[in-house]
């Protein structure tokens, strides 16, 4: 197709994510606009929604448990160094 | 596999977006991945999707946030025009993650989202301008002029009149007070023009005096050397006539005639020589090569134009004292033009052959360049070059393309990769679908000095091509990283290089070009076939197939077939049986819905009766079929399938002769005829020779033809560059097994020699059947008599049972069967060839005609090796060696 003719599909699907992005915010879905992105290529690509949403509220709670050990992992280096110098 | 690659790639950018720490990223990619792909939920429903939507609308306005379900409508009302199959799919993800949207939404969050506009600067206006520009303050400008003759300050009502048309206001009303007097000028400088006159009035003297003998007109040096000028930069002169030629009627004063003949020949020359480039750089060229030619030759003649404007300002802005001189004019310009007249001479060239291609001037401008290199002349190498360089550039794009992209421009006729019109099937996508482009006199055309690239860029594109149509382009863009070397005269010639030739310093810098294009799509297509094609699984199947390599499975689908033939059925030459048969034998080691069989309508010829008796008839229509993937077609072309077709044949022929010979030994019981036992005894021998002959050919087979080429073709394959490289190695495989194993066209009668010892098995054999037979008959005859005779009737049943062993077992009574008998007998007994002849006489002539078969073979191979030259020679010797240990001299 003639590039404009690519230029303005690509811009029509960029105004859809943003539509959806939208409401999704609305939803308070938590989603910022590169996730709902990569989702909403999986979805095209045949992912089941309710499948994906799983994961996405599973990958964000082990992202919170990681999180959670690392901090406290820092915070009892530091407690253990600050100790030593002691 | 694509859907796969790609999940995989959005899953890893999924898990990095929500998951800050790399550690634990992968870990989580393979539950992801299975949990996507074995989930038990149905399908979205998007009159539910829709539903949802709808309450949680009405949910926002129950619980007093009308603003919000106010946003929420909106938003889903500007996604109406945006929807697609997958927008209930998206809405139902949006819906599942949402997180109790009625108390925590914020319409703020919303605003956040939107980016600030960015400020537009105010736009300009008349007033600002009149504000920057001060024109409040100047009050001249709002002046009214006067145009009155006779007006002192002229220059300035000029600038008023400027500065006037600034503003929209008063130029009008000034225009209508002008009249056609104002409008009047007196022209000025008269004298100026009458001194311009005189001096160029040498030009149109007339030149006839009295006694109608040309006078010359005198000149001085400097006019001549404006001339001269002039007429260098190719404008029309009075001293020179439009070829350059010097006017006779103009002389200096003070200069004899032969010398100022000498003196503006001279410069007539250079005008002569430059003339050719001057009239090609004003035809407008229609291809991009020639154009950007005329582009790098116009640059040369504009350095030439500056050349000659410099030497005229020295004459005419004197800033120093100059001395005219016309001769140093000439060593002035002299090294400036010679790089000018290779140009020219090249240009003239190009013109004067018939039908040149567009490229041929590259070619001349190559030549030149390296001529100019050897005879040391710097500036006519450097310029040269430069030209070269920037002309080869517009040259190397098609091949940029071509080797990048696997495009050809369309209408492009200076590359020389052609596009076959028509659209072939995918396995001949290799051989067909582009070809190299050849003049009629058969060279490549293409220039001279990248003949030997060619081929590499031919494979380069042709890789590119093939690697497109199996979905793999994208992974070589991946592993082009280095970037492309320059190619220009700077970074290929340097000054270190100076002495270099020219030729090796371009060769040099082409291929490493090329190298940087070519090699990972060779290489990626090269192991694709191998490791996703299975190429090399995939001969080995074939090798399993045609070449036997298995001898279980191969012996129970000759087993099964034979079966067959003697059974005297037809049914081995239904399509359906024969593919089953195939198939089953074979099942264990090659996929068997790929495997079909068949017979060709020659096989339908003969009857089953002359079928079973000679290998000739029908074994050699059996075809069997393996369906191959496109990309190993492109290795293994059809030629190939029949090379192993026939291998396979022989192969036949040969393990039926055997398998024939191998029949349990069907002994006759009668020792009281001395003819008996010599007759078993000449029968034993001839069934040893004949087996031990099977035996040699079939081991020489195996042993020294399959084994080592096959052995040899999968080196071949592994050291193979390319799949050019690639075909020819399995080619020449397939040509030396044939010219091996006495397939070829030159070993015909060895073949067919061959051929007759196995159709001698089957004669002994039908022989032997036949005499037991009537031996047999001969025997039930007797018993029969002296049934009628005798008053016991057990031992016939005792006696003809024994003789009747070899017979089915199914036949206890003698009486009601032996018309079954007699026709299974009859049935046995086969062999036209041999009925009515004494059974000695025959085995006589077996061995008479398999002493004289053999002898022939023999000698015919070691003839043959001798005489010719060819690989195949040596093992042609062996195999005649290892049949002269059965002659008996």
């Amino acid at each position: 197709m003639p590039p404009n003719e690519r230029a303005e599909k690509q811009a029509a699907a960029q105004q859809a994510v943003d539509i959806l992005h939208e409401i999704a915010t609305i939803l308070n879905c938590h989603l910022d606009r590169r996730t709902l992105s990569i989702c909403i290529s999986m979805i095209e690509n045949g992912v089941n929604p309710e499948a994906l949403a799983n994961v996405v509220k599973e990958l964000r709670r082990h992202g919170q448990e990681a999180q959670l050990e690392t901090a406290t992992a820092a915070a009892a280096a530091a407690a253990a160094s600050s100790t030593r110098r002691r | 596999m694509a859907y796969l690659a790609e999940l995989g790639a959005l899953i890893d950018h999924l898990v990095a977006a929500l998951i800050d720490i790399p550690e634990v990223r992968y870990a989580h990619r393979e539950s992801v991945l299975r949990r996507l792909r074995g989930h038990s939920f149905t399908r979205t429903n998007q009159f539910e999707v829709e539903d949802r939507l709808r309450g949680l609308e009405e949910r926002f306005s129950v619980v007093g946030r009308d603003a919000l379900a106010g946003a929420f409508r909106q938003r889903l009302d500007a996604l109406e025009p945006h929807r697609n199959q997958f927008s209930p799919e998206v809405l139902h993800f949006i819906l599942e993650l949402a997180d109790q949207p009625a108390q925590n939404s914020k319409l703020s969050d919303l605003d956040a989202l939107v980016e600030p506009e960015e400020d537009t600067p105010p736009p300009l206006t008349w007033r600002d301008i009149a504000r920057e520009d001060g024109w409040k303050q100047e009050r001249d400008i709002w002046r009214f002029a006067d145009y009155s003759v006779g007006s002192s300050d002229e220059e300035e009502v000029d600038v008023e009149s400027e500065t006037e048309s600034l503003t929209t206001a008063s130029s009008t009303e000034d225009q209508c007070e002008r009249t056609a007097q104002d409008l009047a000028v007196t022209p000025q400088g008269n004298d100026l023009l009458q001194q311009v006159e005189n001096a160029q009035s040498w030009r149109h003297d007339s030149a006839a005096d009295r006694d109608r003998r040309c006078k010359k007109t005198p000149i001085s040096t400097t006019q001549l050397l404006r001339e001269a000028l002039f007429m260098l930069a190719g404008l029309e002169t009075t001293l020179f006539d439009p070829e350059c030629n010097p006017v006779p009627r103009y002389q200096i004063r003070a200069i004899s005639w032969e010398s100022y003949k000498a003196l503006v020949t001279s410069f007539a020359e250079c005008g002569r020589k430059l003339a050719p480039l001057r009239a090609f750089t004003k035809n407008s060229a229609q291809s991009p090569l020639l154009q950007v030619f005329q582009d790098c030759l116009q640059k040369a003649l504009h350095s030439l134009d500056l050349e000659l404007s410099s030497i005229q300002t020295r004459l005419v802005a004197v800033k120093e004292d100059v001395v005219v001189s016309l001769m140093g004019a000439l060593g002035e310009l002299g090294p400036k033009l010679a790089p000018l007249y290779v140009l020219a001479d090249i240009v003239r060239q190009v013109r004067e052959e018939r039908n040149p291609h567009a490229f041929r001037y590259l070619e001349l401008l190559y030549d030149a360049v390296g001529i100019a290199q050897l005879q040391g002349d710097g500036d006519t190498y450097r310029l040269l070059g430069t030209v070269f360089f920037n002309c080869f550039q517009v040259y190397l794009k098609p091949i940029r393309l071509w080797m990048e992209e696997g495009k050809l421009l369309p209408g492009d006729r200076t590359f020389f990769v052609s596009e076959s019109p028509t659209k072939l099937p995918l396995s001949q996508i290799w051989k067909g679908q582009f070809n190299l482009l050849r003049s009629p006199e058969g060279n490549l055309h293409a220039p001279r000095f990248l003949k030997p690239a060619i081929h590499r860029i031919f494979t380069a594109g042709k890789s590119i091509v093939v690697l497109k149509h199996m979905k793999q382009h994208e992974s070589t863009k991946k592993y082009r990283a280095t970037a492309e070397p320059k190619m220009d005269f700077a970074t290929v010639c340097p000054d270190e290089l100076e002495l270099a030739p020219f030729g090796e310093l371009f060769g040099a810098a082409f291929q490493a070009w090329i190298q940087s294009k070519h090699h990972t799509a060779a290489a990626t297509l090269r192991e694709l076939l191998f490791s996703s094609y299975a190429l090399p699984q995939n001969l080995d199947e074939l090798h399993y197939i045609y070449l036997m390599s298995d001898g279980a499975k191969s012996s129970s689908f000759a087993a099964s077939v034979f079966r067959h033939m003697d059974n005297l059925s037809s049914s081995w030459r239904d399509r359906f049986t024969l593919t089953e048969i195939a198939q089953e034998a074979f099942s264990a080691c090659v996929d068997g819905y790929r495997l079909s069989a068949e017979v060709e309508s020659r096989g339908f010829a003969h009857s089953a009766v002359a079928s079973r008796s000679s290998v000739r008839h029908s074994l050699p229509a059996i075809r069997l079929k393996y369906r191959l993937s496109w990309p190993v077609q492109m290795v293994v072309p059809e030629e190939g399938i029949q090379g192993y077709q026939a291998i396979f044949i022989f192969q036949l022929q040969a393990r039926r002769a055997i398998s024939v010979l191998q029949h349990p030994i069907l002994a006759l019981q009668r020792g009281d005829d001395g003819s008996g036992s010599a007759d078993m005894a000449r029968y034993y021998l001839l069934r040893a020779k004949l087996l031990w002959f099977c035996n040699t050919i079939t081991t020489y087979l195996t042993t020294l033809v399959l084994a080592p080429n096959t052995a040899r073709l999968a080196t071949d394959l592994r050291e193979a560059a390319d799949v050019d490289d690639m075909i020819a190695a399995h080619a020449a495989c397939v040509a030396r097994v044939i010219d091996e194993s006495c397939q070829g066209p030159k070993l015909q009668p060895i073949r067919d020699g061959v051929l007759d010892v196995f159709d001698l098995a089957l004669r002994l054999e039908d022989a032997q059947r036949a005499e037991t037979a009537r031996a047999q008959e001969e025997d039930m005859e007797i018993s029969r008599l002296s049934v009628m005779s005798s008053p016991y009737k057990s031992s016939p049943a005792k006696g003809g049972s024994k003789r009747r062993r070899v017979m089915d077992d199914d036949d206890d009574d003698d009486e009601d069967d032996e018309e079954l008998v007699r026709e299974r007998m009859a049935s046995r007994r086969g062999g036209a060839v041999d009925l009515g002849k004494p059974h000695a006489l025959v085995l006589r002539e077996l061995h008479v005609d398999f002493e004289r078969h053999l002898r022939f073979v023999a000698g015919g191979l070691r003839g043959v090796a001798r005489a010719s030259r060819e690989e195949a020679a040596a093992k042609w010797d062996l195999l005649a060696q290892m049949l002269e240990v059965g002659i008996k001299e």
